[in-house]
């Protein structure tokens, strides 16, 4: 009965995966500079708009030596419009933590789309936002990005 | 025996398979846009001097009579572009904008308007983007009215200033 109840108050005090996302700030406005080029009657949008709203991921209670994988999955309400996509600024991290071969930008779908192999804790990766092909004639009205994201272990095929 | 197995249980329990999940939403606005300009601001009309004193002058003829309206305007709503013309002005002026396609949304034209009154519509859109290169904005013709009353003209140079403005 003692070695129970020493089994389970050591599991219980056992660190568990601690993953914490913020995205700051909440509201991403694209106006006449995102216009290629920027303030110029009769152009349209950028292929590539960089937002300013960006994501924070903190991955920690890890073994330094565990692997991961970062998933990101859309569930945005609202289909359509101009797609949204994900670059990880590697650089934020240290180098041990990702491989030279992980992609610069992920498509934000509907089914999980692998984003960031890690190894061990990380404490402040950064992910961009990319909207990409936006049209003005189609693009206008608000939209919620919404996002799922899911660690794994095992790390990623990246 | 027993405490050797509870001992090394959570070093395997940390190897197992892990998922963990969290949602994050942020919103995504686009601001209302609306850019006008001409690919040319400012033409220039010729008159014709009559042969003979007493002869009235006709209509004048304008060098380079064509501009192009690019514009760039968002579907947040409904938007007139005038031209504007000072009421006070002695020489009548004609605008028109052609109907052509444009790389993306619509637009529709006013017949042929005479700028004498303010506010004039010359097009009316709900989202418009023209392009920016020659031949891809919207044609503006503009013409000198006839029989306008151009005795109260002087020699030398008059200008005209025609405003387009979005509404």
């Amino acid at each position: 009965m003692k070695k129970i109840l020493f089994f389970c108050l050591y599991t219980l005090s056992m660190p568990a995966q601690h993953l914490w996302i913020d995205v700051v700030p909440e509201f991403s406005e694209i106006g006449a500079e995102s216009l290629q080029p920027p303030y110029t009657a009769g152009a349209d949008y950028a292929e590539e708009i960089s937002l300013n709203s960006k994501a924070w991921v903190q991955f920690s209670e890890i073994p330094p030596d565990s692997k991961w994988c970062l998933l990101a999955r859309s569930t945005e309400a609202t289909q359509g419009g101009a797609a949204i996509q994900l670059r990880p600024d590697y650089m934020s991290v240290s180098a041990v933590q990702w491989s030279a071969n992980s992609p610069e930008l992920i498509q934000l779908e509907n089914r999980p789309n692998a984003v960031f192999s890690g190894i061990g804790a990380v404490g402040s990766l950064l992910i961009e936002f990319i909207v990409y092909g936006a049209e003005l004639s189609k693009d206008w009205q608000p939209r919620d990005i919404s996002i799922e994201w899911t660690v794994e272990s095992g790390g990623c095929l990246l | 025996m027993r405490l050797i197995i509870s001992l090394f249980t959570p070093v395997v329990l940390l190897a197992q398979p892990f998922s963990n999940s969290v949602h994050t939403t942020f919103q995504l606005r686009y601001q209302p846009i609306a850019l006008i300009s001409t690919s040319t601001p400012v033409l220039t009309a010729e008159v014709n001097i009559p042969n003979e004193a007493g002869q009235r002058i006709d209509s004048p003829s304008l060098r380079g009579d064509f501009t192009e309206l690019f514009a760039t305007i968002s579907k947040h709503k409904n938007v007139d572009v005038v031209i504007r013309n000072p009421s006070s002005e002695i020489v009548g002026v004609r605008c028109t904008a052609l109907i052509v396609n444009v790389p993306q949304g619509s637009y529709s034209a006013a017949n042929t308007i005479l700028t004498t009154t303010m506010n004039q519509v010359l097009i009316n859109t709900n989202g418009i983007c023209t392009g920016t290169q020659s031949g891809e904005g919207i044609p503006l013709v503009f013409e000198f009215l006839k029989y306008s009353d151009y005795s109260l003209l002087f020699a030398g140079k008059h200008s005209v200033n025609l405003l387009l403005q979005v509404l």
